[in-house]
């Protein structure tokens, strides 16, 4: 049984067909990659899940749950967290008060308790505290913890949005290329992380990844897309050796010798 | 050094306790003052006081959650209009109209909040100005309630039997008011819903997908803060004694917006710093007007002018405002020598 499965997902901008009757399962405790050629529509996958885009036709059920019937902001209560290809942080917020967001949703008190700050909302707040400690220590973010997110370096904003990610302690985490805008030696760091974030937090994350040596290293099962078909889905040295992978990737050589 | 030991320590509003001596006294000092200044600086006190909860109030929405109103004056108008007709035509008590004509207008901000889920920016700027309009033409309409372009009698308060009929006496009013609105304002904006406000203002797609219903959130936002300003309505209808609806004109909307620019915007402190300093502006330009030459000094307009240059010179200079150079000033007292 799937924990995450996309079923015939079709999604059309004008006349472009971003997804074609995309299926796709993710197992519990596997680290599927999800990769392809710019514009294949990894991120509109991701997109879909989270509810940004309506898909024409298909079904996203996760846990037995019809995730189409949710609304957005619903989405992370059902236990889908997500990073963003183009980061999306709060930037006016400290770090800290990025990954306090990500605890949102378990926030019980009311309004009149918060005007006051006494007891449950103080409560409640050290707990939020504490969790966010927890993953900014996971991340080692804590040099960073009281700057600003407007004058961080963005390998480091990259990890707060994973981090934001993480607070939610979701099921299952979509992470939209978080290598992008990192250096080697940050890279290496995240290959470890992704692979903790699934032994230590029982997290199920799901990468969309242009860093090929990230998503060989880490990924136990990988799907290719191009132009909104799933083209090819295996192990990483399966995948390697694909040939319409190969091809979709550098041209099956028949092409134009112009290009 | 500032070593934290402990996440209740950390959430404190100042970490150690005897800052808190420099409030107290601070505060102190304006009561003594608004009692032995003589009328007028009670009075100007009085309206510095009602002006800083409205700047409040129009933080919590355009400084935190980053909605632009420009029907601000408005909501004080509604809350102004409700209690004085309430405590004048039904005899309720001032206690409780105060808290009423705060609800009424957090009401009216909630029904105004629902359209400006789908609006943002300029567009929101215009239907919260139009709103304003449609608000001053009922007042002027409704004559049998309003008094219409009259305008309307207030009653100084009554409480317990004490009647607060003197602008010294006053001043403890709109102080108390002014204290319970910043506590409560500044407890809900460093929780989860300031948090919540503040994430829908940087980025509506994480705020979403972490889970903030930005449709409710936004409502919220619209309703607390015209309940703050309500209350700032009904407590100038008390202190002016007379109101019509030259007292909530565009220009108010548009001067509460240069107070929490001026002041800082998102911050609680900048709030009351704008909101003394553009209150005080008037009577600094009258104050400056010997030294200036005639055709300076004599020329009209100029309150309005100075108004432009100084917030020109705020969102060019200093965007931060009076919150920024106050942040500037700490750190390089702390940090001394270097």
């Amino acid at each position: 049984m799937a924990l995450l499965s996309l079923k015939k997902l079709t999604i059309r901008f004008g006349g472009v067909v971003a997804l074609d009757s995309l299926s796709l399962d993710v197992h519990e405790g596997e680290i599927l990659s999800i990769i392809g050629p710019n514009g294949a529509g990894k991120t509109t996958i991701f997109n879909c899940i989270s509810r940004l885009y309506k898909p024409h036709s298909g079904e996203i059920i996760f846990r037995d749950q019809n995730v189409l019937k949710v609304k957005a902001h619903q989405v992370s209560n059902l236990g889908i967290g997500r990073t963003f290809q183009n980061i999306e942080l709060f930037t006016n917020m400290t770090v800290i008060e990025n990954i306090l967001l990500g605890r949102h949703i378990f926030r019980k008190s009311g309004l009149l308790s918060q005007a006051v700050f006494y007891g449950k909302t103080r409560k409640e707040e050290i707990e939020n505290r504490r969790s966010a400690e927890k993953v900014i220590d996971f991340l080692d973010l804590q040099a960073h913890r009281n700057k600003r997110i407007g004058g961080l370096p963005y390998g480091v904003q990259k990890l707060v949005e994973l981090g934001r990610a993480l607070a939610l302690e979701p099921k299952v985490l979509l992470m939209d290329e978080v290598s992008s805008g990192m250096n080697l030696e940050e890279t290496q760091d995240l290959m470890i992380w992704i692979k903790d974030i699934r032994e230590d937090l029982g997290i199920t994350p799901v990468l969309v990844e242009h860093d090929m040596r990230l998503v060989m290293g880490v990924s136990d099962r990988i799907a290719v897309l191009d132009y909104g078909r799933k083209i090819a889905e295996g192990r990483p040295e399966e995948i390697q050796s694909d040939k319409k992978v190969i091809k979709a990737y550098l041209g099956d050589g028949h092409g134009d010798p112009g290009c | 050094m500032d070593i934290r030991e402990s996440y209740s320590r950390d959430l404190r509003i100042f970490d150690q306790w005897y800052k808190w001596s420099w409030f107290v006294l601070l505060a102190a000092a304006l009561l003594v003052y608004s009692q032995i200044g003589g009328y007028y600086a009670a009075y100007l006190l009085n309206l510095i006081f009602i002006n800083m909860i409205a700047a409040v109030g129009l933080n919590v929405l355009t400084g935190c959650a980053g909605l632009i109103s420009l029907g601000h004056a408005a909501f004080m108008a509604i809350g102004a209009y409700t209690s004085t007709i309430i405590t004048v035509k039904l005899s309720v008590p001032f206690w409780l109209a105060l808290p009423m004509s705060g609800a009424m207008a957090g009401l009216i901000g909630f029904v105004v909040g629902l359209p400006s889920l789908r609006l943002t920016g300029i567009y929101l700027a215009l239907a919260t100005m139009a709103f304003g309009f449609i608000i001053d033409e009922i007042i002027i309409q409704w004559h049998s309630v309003t008094g219409g372009a009259e305008g309307l009698s207030s009653l100084p308060p009554h409480i317990l039997g004490f009647v607060f009929d003197s602008y010294p006496k006053y001043c403890f009013i709109t102080f108390i008011s002014l204290s319970l609105v910043i506590f409560s304002a500044k407890n809900l904006l460093r929780g989860p819903f300031g948090r919540a406000l503040a994430a829908i203002r940087d980025s509506e797609t994480a705020a979403e997908t972490m889970g903030v219903n930005l449709g409710w959130y936004k409502t919220l936002a619209f309703t607390l803060s015209a309940f703050y300003t309500g209350l700032a309505g009904s407590l100038y209808a008390h202190l002016l004694l007379f109101i019509s609806t030259d007292n909530f004109t565009l220009l108010h909307s548009i001067s509460y917006i240069v107070m929490i620019v001026v002041g800082g915007l998102g911050s609680l402190s900048g709030a009351v710093m704008g909101a003394s300093f553009i209150t005080l502006l008037p009577e600094m330009i009258a104050f400056s007007k010997d030294w200036l030459p005639a055709a300076i000094g004599n020329a009209a307009g100029l309150q309005a002018a100075v108004y432009g240059i100084v917030l020109m010179v705020f969102v060019i200079l200093q965007p931060t405002g009076f919150y920024g150079l106050w942040i500037r000033a700490k750190i390089w007292w702390k940090t001394f020598p270097l």
